[in-house]
């Protein structure tokens, strides 16, 4: 509590405080010293005075002493009136009776017997004895008992100590009073200063340093302080500059490029729109094609095979011949038409996802491509529980493709084999169909998707070359991808992917949409 | 005079002359003779009685192993006054009562200090007076001049009383 108070106190209060104290403590001390010496001297002295007036005495009263006269001898002991300190005296005779007294009135007088030359002190008293002596006859003893007045001394030392006390101290006060008001004013303008800083944040302003001393020091301390403060200041406040304008670039930027891709946006929009709307008018424009040429085809086939029941008779072989593969050349285009439409189809037609046994659907599969070709022996291995989230019809063309395609490349195979599985690769399922047939040449891998296109001739495998190009339009609607691996003789593998089941719900906005 | 012996006989204390036996010896140390006044250096202190001797010997007592201004004391009798030589004090009996004048003017010139008892005539630098039952002395100041000695003041103030030069013989 002290201490707080101490610390808050100002420091011109606490110089004066210093001032004061030393000073008092300073008159104290030398009081005290100036006290004892005082004791111990004036002790010294009144001895020695009382000492010459006991000899006086004696010897004044030696004649007194001589002849008996003791009227005289207390006259002459009634001069000690004259003396306030002596309080009494007692002449003794020769034979150490008391001769002649005196007794200050009111004092408090001792009458001891008479003792040899000495002293001695009582409380606040000096008691002496001096023998009076004449050549070496002893004539008497005078006896004197004064007061010292140590206390009266001691009160009137305390005095003088209380006034100079008082002076001096006054006197440091007031010398401390201006020396500490010029101690303590550079020091209140640095204060001064630091609050102006503090609340106008005006780093430019200085306090002036009066001398070299330590507050001239802390001054300069101070200065520079405010200068660094300064230098920083400016550095930051272009640092913010330079920053604020790189986000004002910057968010510049970012609205160009947020315009650009609305623009980009719109226009791929547009793009898709155009590019859908001539996809639909191409799809339709085959669709129809391929419609309406079936008509013309069958006027061709129904009329060349009249031809052939009413007048086969009067062809030649090589008319017959002719007819024959003019019949064959209808067939097959028949059937490229209806590959083309089914293609066209697919593209087409609602697509409705659901929860697939993929197992199943190629066992079924299998079972039919058995019983269509029985002298084809296969060994089929279709691994069990393939699941599947997918349109039911549309899977169901993609695998009687990679099967019926399977099956056929494996026909001239002495022992045929057909595998259909599945692995897990990352978060996706990969189905894959493999078998050990004719393969292909990796070079032509980019054509085996396209439509119409053969790596096979014609006489060797049958088909339109339609099938693929169907399978991989149906994967990608599924948001899949499928690929092929094969080499020569080797064998070839399909391999597919669906959308993620985990994107189901979105794949089925989409279609809904 | 027999009234006043009693007197001091009866309070039990030193007798009169007793009293005036110390006195006698103890005047010597208040009084200044000039250096004539003793033959030598080392000459004794001589306490002389003119006439019959009143201390009945006990001046001879009281003097012993004592010593006046750093010299022994001595006491000498002496019947007739031209006998008197070399002393410092002279007491004048009451036998000499009758040659009080002559013996006074004999003595004129010398440094000796006369002592002489009430009864005698004045003339004497010192004559034994009594106040109430005390011994006490008078002093003649004119007496002492002439006889050249200097009385100490400390005497002169016990002096019952004191007759100054010029006030008359």
């Amino acid at each position: 509590m002290n201490a707080l108070r101490l610390a808050d106190l100002s420091v011109r209060a606490k110089l004066l405080g210093v001032a004061a104290i030393a000073s008092v403590v300073a008159l104290l001390l030398a009081s005290a010293a100036i006290a004892v010496r005082d004791r111990v001297t004036f002790r010294a002295q009144k001895l020695e005075d009382l000492t010459t007036q006991a000899q006086i005495l004696g010897s004044i009263s030696s004649a007194a002493l001589a002849f008996d006269d003791p009227k005289s001898a207390g006259e002459y002991l009634a001069t000690l009136r004259a003396r306030p300190d002596v309080k009494a005296a007692v002449l003794f005779n020769a034979s150490g009776d008391p001769f002649a007294t005196y007794r200050r009135e009111g004092a408090d007088a001792l009458f001891p017997p008479v003792e040899g030359d000495g002293h001695r002190f009582a409380g606040d008293d000096l008691l002496l004895f001096r023998r009076i002596t004449q050549g070496r006859e002893v004539l008497g003893t005078v006896y004197l008992q004064a007061s010292l007045g140590l206390r009266q001394r001691l009160w009137r030392s305390l005095g003088i100590l209380l006034i100079v006390t008082v002076c001096s101290l006054g006197v440091a006060l007031l010398l401390s009073a201006t020396l500490s008001g010029r101690l303590s004013k550079p020091l209140l303008e640095v204060a001064q200063v630091a609050r102006d800083v503090v609340e106008h944040q005006d780093y430019s302003q200085r306090v002036m340093k009066r001398g070299e001393d330590e507050v001239g020091v802390l001054v300069e301390a101070f200065n520079q302080m405010l200068g660094r403060i300064e230098q920083r200041e400016v550095a930051l406040s272009a640092a913010n500059g330079a920053l604020q304008q790189e986000v004002e670039e910057h968010m510049a930027v970012r609205d160009e490029v947020a315009s650009l891709n609305v623009t980009l946006e719109r226009r791929v929009a547009e793009r898709t729109a155009e590019l859908e709307a001539a996809n639909k008018e191409l799809e339709s424009f085959s669709y129809s094609v391929s419609h309406d040429l079936r008509a013309p085809l069958r006027a061709i086939d129904g009329f060349a095979m009249l031809l052939q029941k009413h007048a086969g008779a009067s062809f030649d072989a090589t008319g017959q011949g002719h007819l024959d593969r003019v019949r064959s050349a209808t067939q097959r285009m028949g059937h490229l038409i209806d590959d083309l439409l089914r293609l066209s189809r697919t593209t087409r037609s609602e697509m409705s996802r659901r929860e697939l046994d993929l197992s199943e659907l190629a066992r079924g599969i299998a079972a039919d491509l058995k019983v269509a070709a029985p002298e084809h022996e296969v060994e089929v291995s279709i691994a069990p529980g393939m699941r599947a989230y997918a349109d039911p019809t549309l899977m169901r063309t993609v695998l009687e493709n990679l099967l019926g395609n399977a099956w056929k490349f494996t026909a001239k195979q002495a022992e045929s084999r057909v595998e259909v599985s599945s692995v897990e690769k990352g978060d996706e399922t990969i189905y894959f169909v493999k078998d050990n047939g004719a393969g292909f040449d990796m070079r032509y891998v980019d054509k085996l998707f396209g439509a119409f296109q053969r790596l096979h001739a014609m006489t060797e495998y049958a088909g339109t070359g339609v099938g693929l190009a169907n399978v991989q339009r149906i994967i990608h609607r599924h948001g899949g991808r499928v690929w092929a691996k094969g080499e020569p003789g080797r064998g070839a593998t399909f391999c597919f992917t669906l959308s993620n089941p985990k994107e189901r719900v979105h794949e089925q906005s989409h279609s809904a949409g | 005079m027999m009234l006043f012996l009693g007197v001091a006989a009866g309070a039990q204390g030193p007798t009169e002359y007793e009293v005036k036996g110390a006195f006698m010896y103890k005047f010597g140390n208040f009084v200044e003779w000039p250096p004539a006044a003793f033959a030598g250096a080392g000459t004794p202190f001589i306490i002389g009685i003119l006439g019959e001797d009143p201390f009945d010997g006990g001046l001879d007592q009281i003097v012993q192993n004592r010593t006046v201004q750093g010299r022994p004391v001595a006491v000498k009798r002496f019947r007739r006054v031209d006998e008197v030589q070399g002393v410092q004090i002279l007491y004048l009996s009451a036998s000499e009562a009758e040659r009080w004048q002559k013996d006074l003017a004999s003595l004129r010139g010398m440094n000796i200090l006369t002592v002489c008892d009430q009864a005698h005539q004045p003339g004497a630098v010192i004559t034994f007076v009594f106040q109430g039952n005390k011994v006490r002395f008078a002093i003649d100041q004119a007496a002492a001049d002439r006889a050249g000695l200097k009385l100490s003041s400390k005497l002169l103030s016990l002096a019952a009383s004191v007759k100054r030069a010029g006030e008359g013989a």
